[in-house]
């Protein structure tokens, strides 16, 4: 298939989905599905109005806040869980416990314990992310070959510059890998926690629910969208910068 | 061999010292913000032998089951299509790709709008959690399976259908099993979320009942049955996996 059906093919999906959406959006009325038309002037409605534009800056930064501190504990974690099959048996059962747990069961007792400032959002953000980057970290450290630390030492490489030359760049595409992970289930869980005790995008949301027309809602949740594909998309920028060489290693999950 | 016993004695001992330290913490600090281990199992029995909690957690997995079962009967097949088909593939990728960043909770107002506060949005958001999971590591899956071993088929002229049932199913089990399990986490998250913010039901009736009396062994019993329920998930499709794939064993 040529890069211009592709795109061609690309370009339809969209169309038709609009498309779709605006039919059935004239057709069900704005209560209860608001056309794109609608949502679209909903949107320009919302880039002027400053007060809206400021709440949604500052509810990203806590989520951005506790996704630095997840990867901060989480890599270095979950590399040490991956070289060392002591560290690995005492922290694993943990690890895959949390993993699977809902981060919005932990929600109510977190209010309880921290109150639902600030920093209750970037709590919940690295209980949320924190174990997915530790998870993705091990998955590459676990893959380093001996043989390869090995060659260091016959070369009498120093414990830094082994780390440095040869677990660095053969850990990276692992730690991107779980960086994005990471950072997906930080934006979701940053949402998550702010639904809960109102405020922000989630008292934004809350707010928008009550309205008679669904288009504000639905504004809302496409610049909740741009905010997830820019972070992800900002993500991989980085990547690219930090490390060149790795562009299109990133393992499948 | 006394070094690998006591390894893989380690994550049992880990269990049993994290258990003690939450014991510990819970009877140093003050019962209103955190209770033992103890008291949360104390509380965990209490519940069962009066049958508050087995029906909560019945009706939960109900919940849980309708939704997972609606999402996957969909994604997979879709998937499938997704990763074998480059049409279809190209077509839908752009869109769905922009509604899986949105997070599922943020579904949450809309869905009230449309089916309400009650069981039917629980179900909805049940499907909305793992629906994209399982698409988009199914599509993944499938647009990786080795052309060799279609090729192999189609040069013994094996008709359409034989190709399917014999190669690409087969091939497609890992996959299939690693979207359903990582599905199957995500719906029991999604449940909880669902019962937790919308009218509270079930197992998230009893958290925040718990949370409004300050009975952090409530909480915590709650929490930790949660933990177990999404352990459990996994597991059974483990061993689901381990039971059907038995080729793929080392």
């Amino acid at each position: 298939m040529s890069s211009t059906t592709r795109l061609a093919l690309r370009l339809t999906g969209l169309a038709l989905f609009l498309l779709v959406w605006e039919l059935v959006g004239r057709h069900l009325g704005d209560a209860l599905m608001a056309p794109p038309s609608a949502v679209a002037r909903e949107l320009v409605a919302l880039a002027e109005d400053d007060q809206a534009r400021a709440t949604i800056w500052q509810s990203i930064a806590p989520a951005l806040v506790g996704f630095a501190i997840a990867c901060a504990v989480g890599m270095p974690l979950g590399a040490v869980m991956g070289r060392s099959p002591i560290w690995n048996a005492l922290l694993h059962p943990w690890v895959s416990t949390f993993v699977v747990t809902s981060v919005a069961a932990i929600v109510p007792i977190l209010i309880l314990l921290i109150g639902t400032g600030w920093w209750f959002v970037v709590a919940v953000v690295v209980l949320s992310s924190v174990w997915y980057v530790t998870l993705t970290t091990y998955q590459g450290a676990v893959r380093i070959e001996r043989r390869w630390l090995d060659v260091g030492r016959s070369f009498g490489a120093s414990r830094i510059r082994a780390f440095r030359t040869i677990m660095l760049p053969a850990l990276f595409p692992y730690l991107l890998a779980g960086a994005r992970i990471g950072l997906t289930h930080a934006i979701r869980s940053m949402v998550l926690a702010q639904l809960f005790i109102v405020s922000g995008i989630g008292g934004l949301l809350n707010e928008a629910g009550m309205d008679v027309s669904t288009a504000r809602l639905l504004a809302l949740l496409v610049v909740i969208m741009g905010i997830g594909l820019a972070a992800s998309h900002g993500l991989g920028r980085v990547a690219d910068w930090l490390a060149p060489w790795q562009r299109g290693l990133e393992p499948q999950r | 061999m006394i070094r690998t016993s006591f390894i893989a004695w380690l994550p049992v001992f880990s269990i049993a010292a994290g258990l003690g330290l939450w014991e510990l913490i819970g009877r140093l600090s003050p019962p209103v913000l955190f209770a033992p281990a103890s008291a949360a199992f104390l509380f965990l029995l209490h519940q069962t032998t009066t049958w508050v909690l087995p029906a909560a957690i019945g009706h939960s997995l109900l919940t849980l089951a309708t939704g997972y079962t609606l999402a996957a009967v969909v994604a997979l097949p879709l998937g499938f299509a997704m990763g074998r088909v480059a049409w279809v593939h190209e077509l839908l990728h752009p869109v769905l790709t922009g509604i899986y960043a949105i997070p599922p909770a943020a579904f949450i107002p809309f869905l009230i709008v449309w089916f309400g506060l009650f069981a039917q949005s629980r179900v909805a958001i049940v499907v909305i959690m793992c629906f994209f999971e399982m698409l988009v590591i199914t599509a993944a899956g499938a647009r990786t399976i080795d052309p060799r071993l279609v090729d192999v088929a189609r040069s013994f002229l094996a008709p359409r259908r034989r190709v399917i049932g014999a190669v690409l199913i087969p091939a497609s089990l890992p996959f299939l099993f690693t979207a359903l399990r990582i599905g199957l986490v995500r719906a029991v998250a999604g449940v909880i979320t669902a019962e937790l913010l919308l009218s509270p039901a079930n197992l998230g009736k009893q958290l925040l009942d718990s949370a409004g009396r300050f009975n952090t062994a409530g909480m915590l019993g709650v929490i930790a049955t949660v933990a177990m329920i999404g352990l459990a998930a996994q597991q059974l499709l483990r061993w689901l996996e381990r039971h059907v794939l038995r080729w793929e064993r080392p």
